[in-house]
């Protein structure tokens, strides 16, 4: 069935902007403003027509014909007289309940950010090419179902994250960008390793052969592994399990997981906050998205031995990063920190291995990723006022900049998890699923100390830059632009909207999300 | 051996002859043309007389019958693989001439056009006689003529010291190494009784004549290649030579040589130690030859050597010698597998290897004549400069990280599926690791490109064949790394 | 009016003030009588809410049974369903209401205080710059509260609760101006949130065993015999867990201590919230899980609520703050509640609950109307003699003060007095009777704190001139509420009889003792009825009960006994402050020696704050400060290791390179000029010499050649 290329429009129409944006010339910086702007809008429509033509039964994960949108071509067809230096690789799209909420999330927090970028003034040519480059990235991860193009979409995001971070980030960036840089590279070549490791494993029918395949979903079904591969299921060696911890170190940096999260303070301190806004919003889904594609649907009986360590570094997660939080004294480093803390609740919600918990996790980063663009893009704006962060240098903000608190308000308590907004919802459901989960019971408990570390730093902070007395110093501070407010109006709306009506995401998940559990559940036991 | 089969059947070396003629008719034209004619004329007939050899070879590219019958066969070989060497080395000797063209250290030591012309024209010789040898006596013989050759052209910025001391040490290791391999084809000749390659096979693969005897031999034999390659721990000479040596014979060193070295090193494996290739392409070997063992000690030392090394260069073009090294470990990772896939991988790689690397080479190229050194800060800034080169060397940096979507990694891609195929997980490891590393020494070039802003306010431009020839690299690299089929099925062809 | 017709009334009535907060808020800044809005909307509700309770109490009753029964209205609808095809066990998470008897009446309550608050505020607050975001605030508050009125399951008790946490956090960090109130919202939050935490885990329990949070669902699930984690044991500690959400917002022992501070809220908000309705949540909770609550769980409840009131009244009494004492006294009063349920004294604790609701409230706006009247002082030890200039305000505060303190014809005389009578029954019943004397102590405590506060305020002579003679009495916005909340205080809208309160009709009709689900062997069985088995009540669809013979014999005796006791024991209260603060029979001036660490330990409040901050407080922010330090230095740290060491090893390989491998090289190159050196100085130039060389060579040559 030919059908609109929705996904290739979605994910390479930042290239076209791209080359618009290259072609323009320097002069024209509006322009190429609203370009970036225009491309992640007509993102958003598309995610939004996606949506509407979703269908919200069909499971994906491991069954082919049930994806959607699919989009399924030879890319790379080498044939070899014997099998050596065939390789086949296909451009393969396709969306199921998994990976349709990140490509909304993506487009929406990207179309924030474009907007957040609109007072770049230094190389707004290279900035626009660079940030459609990446969003051309990370579109294409969410969609791509060829671990290949997977792994090609993953690296691409790199380079330009590099020079975002080094040429338009703060005082330290230099130094913070390699960090990611290396950091990342470093986690992505043992993804390489265990790719070629799965693709020398299995092997799907083609043309009415067997040939080797990089295609995710088949990697899914267990019969498609050889029975010799270096990574089948009757291997008896460690293999496999050696293949999903680098599976799973590869991602769990995106995520960042400790005691791999040291890029991410870094990283979000010295980024621009639009920069940020992307980090935080849609990179660390990456990672979490990344271990459920790969690490869960393709490695259950793995999965099913390893969710312990999986809660236990969530909860290490969680715990570690509210307290490392609360020290900070600068306001976009404890959010970064803060950061780290809610991606915990991915990882638990991850290792629950019932419909609930991974639920929660799905949800938690979409609400993560829509709540901590919220909190980047506040500290934005004062930063943009007052070039410092420093939580000991404000006070009584509420005074002068009441709308400004306002949003700043529903966003911490979002944080917190108060009920009637996102947060609260994927909270909920990561705890729920992972205290069904016997083995992790008491690694759910002690979480929960996570939800009132959560409110102490927050409130904290709350009370060091928005209550008390006001601060003179600052006595030239406007309250927020009407820009300002379109980038916040929106984030508050879902984040509401999400509090409300969960149903909204979770229907939409549900199935692919049952279908992973029962992968998981069926899966052989080691 | 009558004169008529030799005529026959010379077209099978068709590439050498016509370098050969057009090596003369440089050597002529410098002799008899005046000094304004030839320093215009020499350029143009070397080039044009490279692309004919190339197009010439092109046309017989998979013909193979014929030296069968003559007496060649003992001493030289011809195949597609010898042939896709010659290609690869032709096409590579093409841009070093064009790179010598625009090279501004060249340029300026006209007076010895005609000389430097003809001297890389010989040692394109060489190099095409050592892909083909098939005789220790010819190996011998194309590896001094590649090497003295060489040295001269190393040397060839007399009035720059660095230059003279690279030339000089570059012929010290050179002699040193030669000899060594020298001994051991002598020793190797007293065993056997025959100088053919072919011949030792039958000697290296009777186990009762097991000594250790075998062993230094062998080693003897690998020390000269090792040399040429420059592999670890027979490297040394490459950091000096490569610093001093002006930049486009740093290049030729760094990619033509190396390729011609590399198919030596294919020929003494497979020839002397191969028994047999399984169905499923990896190969079996003589058994006590432990060559997975040393190649994989060999590749580990060489990547990591060459990547630590290239850390704290200075200088970029010694950063990219160093690198060069780690390049070469990575393609004898590949070696270490000792299978038809393996072997192909290196094929690939060299392929991708050399569009990143000269790429790479010809970027320094243009960044020393404009701010007359190779150190890291004179990049600074450059990417504002000029931005087509500093986005063309970020790519061919990042093609040479062995990122997506990049040819350098399809070549990465394809040496760890090989590796992989073959099981070799901690080789493979550290293989990648090596790549992460490598990330920060290349990236640093980047940096000092975009994130740091030079001092002065000069202003450069590249001229339009300048930035062509930035782009004819830097575009491939890119399409390559998404698309590679067309290439990989050629160079498959060539591996029957 | 119909069941649906109720339930959608009851649905208005709970959202409308979510309206109001909502227009509120967006116009407040840009009209300037917005909170006319949102006061017309909470008056509405109010009618609502009178409308609801009088068809609920006299419709929706079923006397079948011989005795009024509460018939519980409900509407539920999912809000989450995840329908899980492959094991056909779908998710659901219900949302719904639950209108009895009990929702019917604390819907009442909390909106005739939000209204009469809403009142007392646009005088109160009428010079505040923020003044129509206090009363969006206000509104917010009322729904949430509603909504922890009206639900029928856990996970939405646990929002609202929370909803009210944020509500309660954002009023009394109104004024966040000021250090002290900012400190004190946060505070309240954060400790709040620990009992939460508890509630939490509970309500993890509760969805893990049942998979539903609906409080029928798990009644009746645990009735059949379905135990989390199959064990008595854990029913208790999951009822307790439950409670710890109470002790949080209930501010009860040991998580009482964010309460006073709260005070740095405006007064109204002390009144609404923190003493009339959200404080009361907490018992709210413990009634609507009260019958899943086993023994021990609810002995321990009992601990807990006798601490709670007891440990406030001796803080309270040396207090100067009109304020604390009053948020002590709150404590105190909430404590009595728990106390009761714990008892099992469901009945009289929700009694309680309503009358304190009132008399407290209007206690605090009396205070708010003090400290108006007085330009914002709030010490006592200023005051004095205000009787005269405030009548109203003194008459109504004493009404409020004679109502707390038990004496007869109020509607704490009532309340109370079931309370004690429930601790003295529990004490005949079981032997504890430790309960009664703390209850009767802390009748007596009380007493006299709130007659020492009236009389140092209202009594005697002016000890501050100055703030005397500008003090005035407050407009009627503020001064009817506080009349309206008097006549609330009287009996008479709870029974007929003023000395017989379990005779009326809220006792007798409104309110009946849900029957306990737990297992038999860890209940208290004088709490079920021998005559009718729960399984007929849940087939008639209610569970409520009365108790069994033997507790209501006892209970009758205990009434008849605490009767006279807390009357006894309230005057003697009375008395000892008049003779203190009013006659100066007895002077404490100065303090007996031995009474003076007794003072200094109340006056510090038992030194709970500090105690806190050295067990909790710090040791949080220097594991916080460590892991930070942690997190840059060490692990950070290996990360940067990594990278020195690599940098290290390749200075390292740079070194070897540089010095030795090229020091190799130069060596040679300077061996290779030496010899050069050498031979050039050979290099003569003379023919001759180079031939005499050669045949020099040519004779070592030979000699070595024939040697050999």
């Amino acid at each position: 069935m030919q059908q609109f290329p929705f996904l290739t429009l979605i994910t390479f129409l930042p290239i076209l902007g791209m080359i618009a944006v290259l072609a323009l010339p320097n002069t024209s910086e509006k322009l190429m403003k609203y370009i970036t702007i225009g491309v992640s809008a007509g993102q958003v429509v598309l995610a939004g027509i996606m949506w509407s033509l979703f269908n919200f039964s069909l499971p994906g994960i491991s069954n082919e014909s049930s994806l959607q949108f699919v989009e399924k071509f030879t890319w790379i067809n080498i044939q070899g007289g014997s099998w050596i230096g065939t390789i086949k690789i296909d451009y393969f799209l396709g969306l199921d309940g998994l990976s349709m909420p990140m490509v909304i999330l993506s487009a929406i927090v990207t179309l924030i950010a474009g907007i957040s970028s609109w007072n770049i003034d230094k190389s707004v040519k290279g900035y626009f090419a660079l940030f459609l480059l990446l969003n051309t990235g990370m579109m294409g991860v969410f969609v791509a179902l060829d671990f290949f193009l997977f792994y090609i979409f993953w690296e691409l995001m790199l380079l330009p994250m590099y020079f975002l971070i080094g040429i338009w980030g703060g005082k330290n960036r230099e130094y913070a960008a390699i960090k990611f840089f290396l950091y990342t590279l470093f986690g992505s070549v043992f993804i390489l390793l265990s790719m070629i490791a799965l693709y020398l494993s299995t092997q799907e029918m083609y043309n009415g052969t067997k040939v080797f395949t990089f295609n995710l979903i088949a990697m899914a079904n267990s019969a498609n592994f050889t029975q010799d591969g270096i990574l089948s299921m009757t291997n008896p060696s460690n293999l496999r399990l050696f293949a999903f911890i680098l599976l799973f170190i590869g991602f769990a940096i995106k995520i960042p997981m400790f005691p791999f999260h040291t890029w991410l303070p870094d990283a979000h301190v010295e980024a621009p906050t639009p920069i940020s806004v992307i980090l935080a919003g849609v990179l660390l889904k990456l990672g979490g998205y990344g271990i459920l594609r790969i690490n869960y649907a393709i490695f259950p009986d793995i999965t099913k031995t390893v969710f312990w360590w999986i809660a236990l570094f969530g909860m290490i997660n969680i715990i570690y990063g509210a307290y490392a939080a609360m020290a900070q004294k600068d306001f976009k480093k404890l959010i970064a920190y803060s950061s780290i803390s809610h991606m915990g609740y991915v990882l638990l919600g991850m290792a629950a291995l019932n419909t609930i918990g991974i639920s929660g996790a799905i949800l938690q980063m979409f609400n993560h990723g829509t709540i901590t663009a919220m909190l980047f893009l506040i500290v934005g704006v004062i930063y943009d006022r007052a070039h410092t962060r420093g939580l000991d240098e404000f006070g009584g903000l509420a005074t002068k900049m009441p709308i400004y608190t306002g949003f700043v308000t529903v966003a911490f308590f979002a944080a917190i998890g108060l009920p009637g907004l996102s947060g609260f919802i994927s909270e909920s459901f990561v705890f729920l699923g992972a205290f069904s989960q016997d083995s992790i019971r008491i690694i759910t408990v002690i979480s929960t100390l996570g939800i009132l570390l959560g409110a102490g730093y927050m409130l904290w902070t709350m009370q060091r830059i928005y209550l008390g007395p006001f601060n003179e110093r600052w006595s030239e501070f406007k309250d927020l632009d009407a820009r300002e407010l379109l980038m916040l109006i929106p984030l508050t709306a879902i984040i509401f909207i999400l509090g409300v009506n969960p149903s909204l995401l979770l229907n939409m998940m549900n199935t692919s999300v049952n279908a992973m559990v029962d992968l998981i559940n069926h899966s052989p036991m080691k | 051996m009558s004169l008529q089969y030799f005529f026959d059947n010379i077209a099978m070396l068709r590439s050498e002859l016509v370098i050969a003629v057009v090596f003369t008719a440089v050597v002529f034209v410098d002799l008899l043309a005046s000094k304004k004619t030839a320093l215009k004329l020499v350029p143009v007939i070397s080039l044009v007389g490279i692309i004919a050899a190339a197009i010439y070879l092109l046309t017989g590219f998979y013909q193979t019958a014929g030296l069968d019958s003559v007496g060649l066969k003992d001493y030289l070989t011809v195949e597609p693989l010898t042939n896709y060497f010659k290609l690869l080395i032709l096409f590579g000797s093409t841009f070093i001439v064009v790179f010598s063209m625009y090279s501004d250290e060249i340029q300026a030591i006209s007076e010895r056009h005609g000389e430097y012309y003809s001297l890389l024209l010989a040692t394109l010789f060489g190099m095409l006689l050592m892909v083909s040898a098939n005789d220790y006596i010819v190996l011998y013989i194309s590896i001094e003529l590649v090497s003295l050759t060489s040295y001269v052209l190393a040397g060839s910025m007399k009035t720059d010291p660095k230059s003279s001391e690279a030339s000089l040490k570059y012929l010290l290791y050179g002699a040193s190494a030669s000899g060594i391999m020298l001994f051991g084809i002598s020793i190797l000749y007293g065993l056997v009784g025959s100088t053919s390659i072919s011949d030792s096979y039958t000697y290296f693969s009777d186990i009762t004549k097991f000594s250790i005897t075998n062993f230094v031999v062998m080693f003897f034999i690998l020390v000269g290649i090792g040399y040429k390659i420059s592999s670890v721990p027979f490297h040394f000479w490459t950091p000096d030579v490569y610093e001093g040596s002006p930049t486009v014979i740093t290049a030729m060193l760094s990619v033509t040589s190396k390729a011609a070295g590399f198919m030596v090193l294919i020929r003494f494996i497979v020839e002397v130690f191969r028994v047999d290739v399984t169905s499923n392409g990896f190969w079996t070997m003589l058994e006590q030859y432990r060559w997975e063992q040393i190649f994989t000690v060999l590749a580990i030392a060489s990547m990591s050597i060459g990547n630590f090394a290239a850390l704290r260069q200075k200088s970029v073009k010694r950063m990219l010698a160093y690198s060069s090294i780690a390049h070469i470990g990575y393609m004898l990772s590949a070696m270490a597998v000792l299978s038809d896939s393996g072997l192909l991988s290196i094929l690939y790689y060299f392929f991708f290897y050399y569009l990143m690397n000269l790429g790479a080479f010809v970027a320094v190229v243009y960044v020393v004549n404009k701010t007359g050194s190779d150190s890291i800060e004179s990049f600074n800034g450059i990417g504002y400069k000029m931005p087509l080169l500093g986005v063309a060397l970020t790519i061919f940096l990042v093609s040479l990280t062995g990122l997506p979507p990049t040819a350098g990694f399809i070549g990465k891609f394809y040496i760890v599926m090989a590796m992989l195929e073959a099981k070799m997980i901690p080789l493979t490891i550290v293989f990648l690791l090596n790549s992460v590393v490598a990330l920060y020494y290349y990236i640093r070039v980047v940096r000092h490109m975009f994130l740091m802003r030079s001092d002065d306010s000069k202003k450069y431009t590249l001229t339009v064949p300048e930035n062509g020839i930035l782009l004819l690299f830097s575009v491939p690299v890119v399409i390559f790394g998404i698309y590679f089929t067309p290439i990989v099925e050629f160079i498959k062809s060539t591996l029957k | 009016m119909n069941e649906i017709q109720m339930l959608y009334f009851a649905l208005i009535a709970m959202f409308l003030p979510l309206v109001g907060f909502v227009i509120t808020l967006f116009t407040g800044k840009k009209l300037k009588y917005a909170y006319i809005f949102e006061t017309t909307i909470i008056t509405i509700t109010f009618i609502l809410s009178v409308i609801l309770l009088l068809n609920k109490v006299t419709t929706f009753i079923d006397y079948r049974f011989g005795y009024a029964l509460d018939v519980a209205l409900v509407w539920a609808g999912n809000w989450i369903t995840l329908p899980n095809p492959i094991t056909g066990n779908p998710t659901i998470i219900e949302l719904g209401i639950k209108f009895d008897n009990l929702a019917a009446i604390m819907l009442f309550v909390v909106s005739t205080v939000s209204m009469l608050v809403h009142y007392f505020s646009i005088a109160y607050m009428h010079n505040d710059p923020r003044f129509n975001r206090f009363f969006a605030y206000l509104g917010l508050f009322t729904f949430s509260m509603f909504g922890i009125v009206l639900t029928h399951n856990l996970l939405m008790m646990y929002m609202f609760w929370e909803l009210v946490g944020l509500s309660s956090y954002l009023l009394i960090g109104f004024w966040f101006e000021k250090k002290s109130a900012s400190d004190a919202s946060k505070k309240a939050f954060i400790v709040n949130r620990v009992g939460d935490l508890g509630m939490f885990a509970g309500v993890m329990i509760i969805f893990l065993t049942y998979g539903t949070f609906t409080f029928d669902k798990v009644f009746a699930a645990i009735n059949s015999g379905v135990l989390p984690f199959n064990s008595d044991f854990w029913l208790t500690v999951t009822g307790l867990l439950l409670f710890a959400g109470a002790i949080g917002k209930s501010a009860q022992f040991p998580l009482h201590v964010w309460l006073p501070d709260a005070m740095e809220g405006p007064t109204p908000v002390s009144a609404l919230i923190h003493a009339a309705t959200m404080v009361a949540a907490g018992v709210y909770l413990i009634a609507r899980i009260f019958p899943m609550l086993t023994a021990d769980a609810l002995l321990a409840i009992a601990i807990i609520g006798a601490l709670s009131s007891i440990i406030p009244a001796t803080i309270a009494i040396t207090q100067n703050d009109i304020k604390k004492v009053l948020a002590y006294s709150t404590i105190s009063q909430l404590g009595y509640m728990v106390l009761a349920l714990g008892v099992g004294a469901f009945n009289y604790a929700f009694f309680h609950l309503v009358t304190h609701a009132f008399f407290k409230a209007g206690l605090f706006l009396g205070s708010g109307s003090v400290i108006h009247g007085m330009h914002h002082e709030q010490d006592i030890r200023e005051m004095g003699g205000l009787r005269k200039k405030m009548p109203i305000t003194y008459y109504t505060f004493l009404f409020f003060t004679l109502a707390i303190s038990g004496v007869p014809l109020t509607s704490g005389f009532l309340s109370k007095d079931g309370v004690l009578a429930g601790t003295l029954a529990f004490g005949m019943l079981t032997g504890h009777y430790l309960f009664t004397v703390i209850g009767f102590f802390v009748a007596f405590l009380t007493a006299t704190y709130m007659f020492r506060l009236v009389i140092l305020t209202f009594h005697g002579k002016p000890r501050n001139l100055h703030k005397y003679d500008h003090a005035h009495e407050s407009p009627y916005l503020m001064t009817i509420p506080l009349i309206v909340l008097a006549l609330l205080t009287t009996f008479i809208f709870y029974t007929a009889n003023p000395i017989a309160g379990h005779s009326g009709w809220f006792l007798k009709d409104w309110v009946n003792t849900p029957q306990t689900v737990a297992p038999e062997s860890s209940r208290f069985d004088f709490m079920i009825s021998e005559a009718k088995t729960y399984d007929q009540q849940i087939e008639a669809g209610k569970h409520h009960v009365i108790h069994s013979e033997e507790y209501t014999h006892t209970m009758h005796t205990a009434e008849a006994i605490s009767m006279v006791l807390s009357l006894a024991i309230g005057g003697i209260g009375i008395l000892l402050a008049f003779s203190i603060f009013q006659w100066k029979k007895i002077s404490l001036d100065p303090l007996p020696k031995w009474m003076v660490p007794i003072h200094r330990f109340s006056y510090n409040k038992w030194y709970f704050d500090e105690l806190y901050d050295v067990i909790a407080v710090q040791p949080t922010l220097l594991l916080a400060r460590f892991l930070a330090w942690f997190d840059r230095t060490i692990v950070d740290g290996v990360v940067n290791g990594v990278a020195t060491i690599t940098r290290a090893f390749s200075m390292v390989i740079g070194w070897i390179d540089t010095n030795i491998v090229d020091g190799l090289v130069n060596f040679s190159a300077k061996l290779a000029d030496w010899f050069g050196y050498l031979f050039r100085k050979t290099q003569t130039g003379s023919v001759q010499t180079y031939i005499v060389y050669a045949i020099v060579s040519l004779i070592i040559a030979f000699v070595l050649l024939v040697t050999i």
